[in-house]
């Protein structure tokens, strides 16, 4: 049953959408509609996408990991480590045909919040959206990397940090970072 | 030890959430979503058109370069997107005969002819199944007909 009172008001969230594909883009934007969301902007392209991020306060962004001639990656990265970046702690929810595990350790490193493999249905991006808005990561940011705090999901430990594990600390922590 | 920073980014969601608990998901919110994705699905028929074009092009492609690694990455592209396309509309045999497309042709560092007649097989009757509009698993006889394309698909060496 519904807890009336704690609820999420999505009408107050604004997304960019980036999906080179219209196809999965309409079907993204049907799903937001649907669950509330007033504020979206879309693209299907990436670097366009970027462009809009000077002049559209995002909430969330919304990428296709799949695409070109820029690919999502390349767009989180952008955002994430660009001098320029209008906005370098958005969050960013990843879709991706690919079920590869590499792929998601990929989006991972690059600075990525969420990452749902398609088939994308209304539940998974409902859960994706308010997963960020429940558990909001602080940020990390050395030589390497810049983006949220890559322990909080149990996405396998990075390497050299299995005896740390124990440590309540660590879990806090970013073991490569 | 390389230096580390911490840092608290500002949480412009916070204004999104009305209360402390948990909030649950609220039916009415979903059923409405997939509501709209179903007429979406039924008014966009030319969704995955476009992918059976590109990868009939692909196709023909490699018939003559063979072993052609862009037409072979054009190719997995397209099955991918047709399996997400597929599975998200709700189409889940198209979904999954696209799947095992992409599987069989993954295995592969180059497709010879009979690889390439077989995955035309496989076009066939995905196109079939988007033409007749066969939303879901199929039943029993999409069943069959996903068997056959999988052991039509296992048959070959790799």
């Amino acid at each position: 049953m519904l807890d009336r009172e704690s609820r999420y008001l999505l009408d107050n969230v604004s997304v960019i959408v980036i999906d080179d594909n219209p196809h999965m883009r309409s079907l993204i934007l049907s799903i937001l509609h649907s669950l509330g969301v007033e504020k979206i902007s879309d693209s299907g392209d990436a670097q366009e996408g970027y462009q809009r991020l000077q002049n559209f306060e995002a909430d969330v962004l919304i990428v296709d990991w799949d695409m070109k001639p820029m690919s999502g990656l390349d767009f989180a990265n952008m955002v994430r480590k660009d001098e320029d970046s209008p906005n370098p702690y958005v969050p960013i929810i990843m879709l991706s045909g690919a079920t590869e595990y590499e792929h998601v350790l990929q989006a991972r490193d690059a600075g990525v919040n969420e990452f749902v493999v398609k088939p994308l249905s209304a539940k998974t991006l409902f859960d994706r959206i308010t997963s960020i808005i429940d558990n909001p990561r602080p940020f990390v940011k050395n030589e390497h990397y810049f983006g949220p705090c890559r322990r909080r999901r149990d996405l396998g430990p990075p390497e050299g940090i299995q005896e740390r594990r124990a440590d309540e600390t660590a879990k806090e922590a970013v073991g490569q970072d | 030890m390389a230096d580390i920073q911490f840092i608290k980014p500002p949480n412009a969601l916070r204004k999104v959430k009305v209360g402390q608990g948990e909030a649950l998901l609220d039916p009415f919110l979903i059923r409405r979503a997939e509501t709209a994705v179903a007429a979406l699905r039924d008014d966009d028929g030319n969704w995955g058109t476009d992918e059976f074009d590109q990868m009939d092009e692909a196709l023909a492609r490699l018939e003559k370069s063979g072993n052609d690694l862009a037409g072979l990455r054009a190719l997995h592209r397209n099955l991918m997107d047709l399996r997400a396309q597929a599975a998200s509309y709700g189409y889940a045999l198209l979904g999954d005969i696209a799947g095992k497309a992409m599987e069989f042709s993954h295995l592969r560092k180059s497709l010879d002819e009979n690889d390439l007649a077989i995955l035309r097989v496989f076009l066939s009757a995905m196109r079939a199944i988007h033409k007749e509009r066969r939303a879901g698993d199929g039943g029993p006889l999409g069943r069959d007909l996903f068997d056959c394309l999988a052991a039509l698909a296992d048959s070959g060496p790799e």
